[in-house]
């Protein structure tokens, strides 16, 4: 049996159980269909009426969100009954809102202002006064998310959000009508979940603003590039925005199978990591009791030396490595220094396990799995000791290891100088790697995914790709 | 404060008759408001812990129904409604003639507790608007003189110390 509707004069083939506008999105057609209430991560709500198409020998327009596609429909998203619909709907949307586009945080990636654009009526016979929400006109909701109730379209997303996706329940709508208001369910509670940012991702205009990127950045001077976020081991699909190299916000990247449309607040804050100001990205060397910036010639030098003059030297890579890191730096050294190696992986989170019904996991490294897959054994304990030299190799996520009975250490990656400062004087050489954002790799997650990735940024210091540092180190 | 025994019994026996806790939540508020005269946000609370439903889902009904009050009333309960077909039937003008007359704006009560007067959303019985609800009961095709005629007589009832004004074909024990 073949199913088939004819969108616009075409045929699109749907899935038994599929809405007019699930079957559009499938055929690549969603942009024909605007929609407010809609998300492909919530319940069907079909409150906003923006969706409504003509289905032929139905007497009413239909909305496309919640009506079944069946075999043979004949759908018309572009009819004139259609696009006076929307005009209509535009209208009444914008008659309360505040229309506040140039000081409001989601222009430019506002569903209310692209859809006026396209299907706005341009004029509006609203003569009276706008309904003001006086109090809730810029509302802290947490420390993470700030209402504007003023701009709200009432679309109810971020309500089932809470409700069915978060569980957690913390939105609501009050009263009815003109009246009609989100709100907390409980002041005193505030919002629960560990997914606020996600409200600001899904509201389809300024109502929702995170407070980390709010005011920050006029969204259309942002480039957008895929990344997997490495704040835990789910690897979350990320789109990363920046400009000339400065990340500004994490958003999450739709992936079925490993974090559907949603990351955690931690993982979108993450992005702080790889912009901290602290980070070293110059490579350093020890001279007179201090460490001082110097060229990757003279590091590398330095680390010959060291490795060529030691009999034993371990070497601890974190599990925030990429699966190529890990593997070139077991392969590569030995091959320049003989075999006086001895390499384990370390972690600093313990057992992996899930912190609650979505994606969060107590393993903040994004790369556990990869490392057993790269025949790394985890270190034993914390102490890395008993060598001449002690190298180092981390990205910013694993935990630091302590070093034991070791005057030489060699850092490799991503760290801070607080980190660093944990070693006191045993320090020689620290060479800057590249965070993940800024290079490209492999990660197997905790479900077993194995997920590749290219720079989303280009990195700002002087820290190179792993391959590049060792390069350096002549035999 | 919990539900009482009586409401709670009541709604256990309504239970099967019911597709999910959450349509009971409706019920349940009828009786607390019955009982209390009206629903207080601690009721509220303990409606959601005996439905074992999140306090939202309760507090949204209450907030979305205007016949449900969430302060407390007086001795009679003007509702008059403000929807389009009572509106368009000069709903507006009886309000604008009780606020006068009862020298409150609606949402208010009277500083002697007698008479508060509220706008409600539809009453249904747009067929015959302007509709007042006077407690539990209905009144009809209104208009100035027949409003001034009903408040006289409620006036009277109060000075009577009637206790059942607006009850009278109000049986608690039909509904639900």
């Amino acid at each position: 049996m073949c199913n088939n509707i004819k969108i616009d004069g075409e045929a699109v083939e749907f899935v038994q159980g599929d809405t007019i506008l699930q079957a559009a999105e499938r055929a690549g057609k969603g942009h024909l269909i605007p929609r407010y209430c809609y998300h492909p991560g919530l319940p069907i709500a079909g409150t906003c009426r923006m969706c409504t198409v003509e289905v032929e020998k139905m007497p009413k327009l239909m909305t496309a969100c919640s009506t079944i596609a069946t075999d043979g429909m004949v759908v018309n998203t572009k009819s004139e009954r259609v696009l006076k619909s929307r005009a209509g709907v535009m209208e009444f949307l914008l008659t309360n809102h505040p229309l506040d586009c140039p000081v409001c945080d989601k222009a430019g990636e506002c569903e209310l202002q692209d859809n006026n654009y396209r299907y706005g009526p341009v004029t509006s016979s609203f003569l009276e006064e706008k309904r003001v929400y006086s109090k809730a006109a810029t509302k802290k909701l947490s420390p993470n998310i700030t209402l504007n109730m003023n701009r709200c379209v009432h679309c109810e997303r971020c309500v089932r959000f809470t409700e069915e996706v978060v569980k957690s329940c913390d939105l609501m709508m009050i009263n009815r009508g003109w009246h009609k208001e989100l709100t907390l369910s409980d002041e005193k509670l505030g919002l629960t979940s560990n997914y606020q940012g996600c409200l600001s991702d899904i509201c389809p205009v300024g109502a929702h603003t995170f407070n980390d990127f709010r005011f920050k950045k006029r969204s259309w001077f942002l480039e957008q590039y895929p990344s997997v976020c490495d704040r835990c081991s789910k690897g979350c699909n990320i789109s990363v925005h920046s400009e000339n190299g400065v990340v500004y916000r994490f958003k999450p990247h739709y992936n079925e199978k490993v974090n559907g449309h949603w990351i955690c607040d931690e993982g979108r804050l993450s992005y702080h990591q790889v912009m901290d100001a602290t980070r070293i990205v110059k490579p350093l060397l020890a001279h007179e009791g201090s460490l001082k910036s110097t060229s990757w010639e003279l590091a590398g030098a330095a680390v010959n030396y060291l490795i060529t003059s030691a009999s034993k030297v371990k070497v601890v890579i974190g599990t925030d490595a990429t699966n190529e890191e890990m593997k070139y730096i077991q392969a590569s050294l030995p091959d320049k220094f003989g075999k006086k190696f001895e390499f384990s992986s370390y972690c600093g989170y313990g057992e992996d396990k899930k912190l609650d019904h979505m994606l969060m996991m107590k393993d903040k490294t994004p790369n556990s799995n990869g490392a057993s897959a790269c025949k790394l054994n985890h270190l034993d304990g914390d102490l890395v000791g008993d060598c001449d030299v002690a190298i180092l190799i981390r990205y910013g996520r694993s935990g630091v290891p302590q070093v034991k009975n070791c005057k030489k250490i060699i850092i490799i990656g991503v760290w801070t100088q607080k980190e660093i400062g944990s070693f006191g004087t045993n320090v020689e050489v620290v060479l800057p790697g590249l965070a993940t954002t800024e290079k490209s790799g492999t990660y197997i997650n905790c479900d077993g995914v194995s997920q590749n990735f290219s720079p989303a940024i280009a990195h700002l210091g002087e820290g190179l790709a792993v391959n590049s540092i060792i390069s350096f180190f002549k035999k | 404060m919990a539900l009482s025994k009586h409401i709670k019994d009541k709604l256990d026996k309504l239970r099967p008759n019911f597709p999910t806790l959450q349509a009971l939540v409706i019920p349940a508020l009828h009786e607390v408001q019955h009982e209390t005269g009206m629903v207080s946000e601690d009721s509220m609370r303990d409606i959601a812990e005996f439905l074992n439903l999140p306090f939202m889902k309760v507090r949204e009904v209450v907030t979305f129904y205007t016949m449900f009050n969430k302060k407390p009333v007086g001795k009679v309960h003007y509702q008059l409604c403000g929807n389009i077909g009572c509106w368009l039937n000069g709903s507006d003008k009886l309000m604008d003639h009780m606020e006068k007359r009862l020298k409150i704006k609606h949402g208010q009560t009277t500083p002697d507790g007698k008479y508060t007067l509220s706008k409600v959303e539809c009453l249904g019985a747009c067929g015959s608007g302007p509709v007042l609800q006077v407690n539990e009961d209905y009144n009809e095709n209104l208009d100035v003189e027949k409003l001034d005629q009903l408040m006289d007589d409620v006036f009277k009832k109060i000075d009577a110390g009637e206790n059942n004004i607006g009850r009278e074909t109000y049986n608690p024990e039909v509904w639900p």
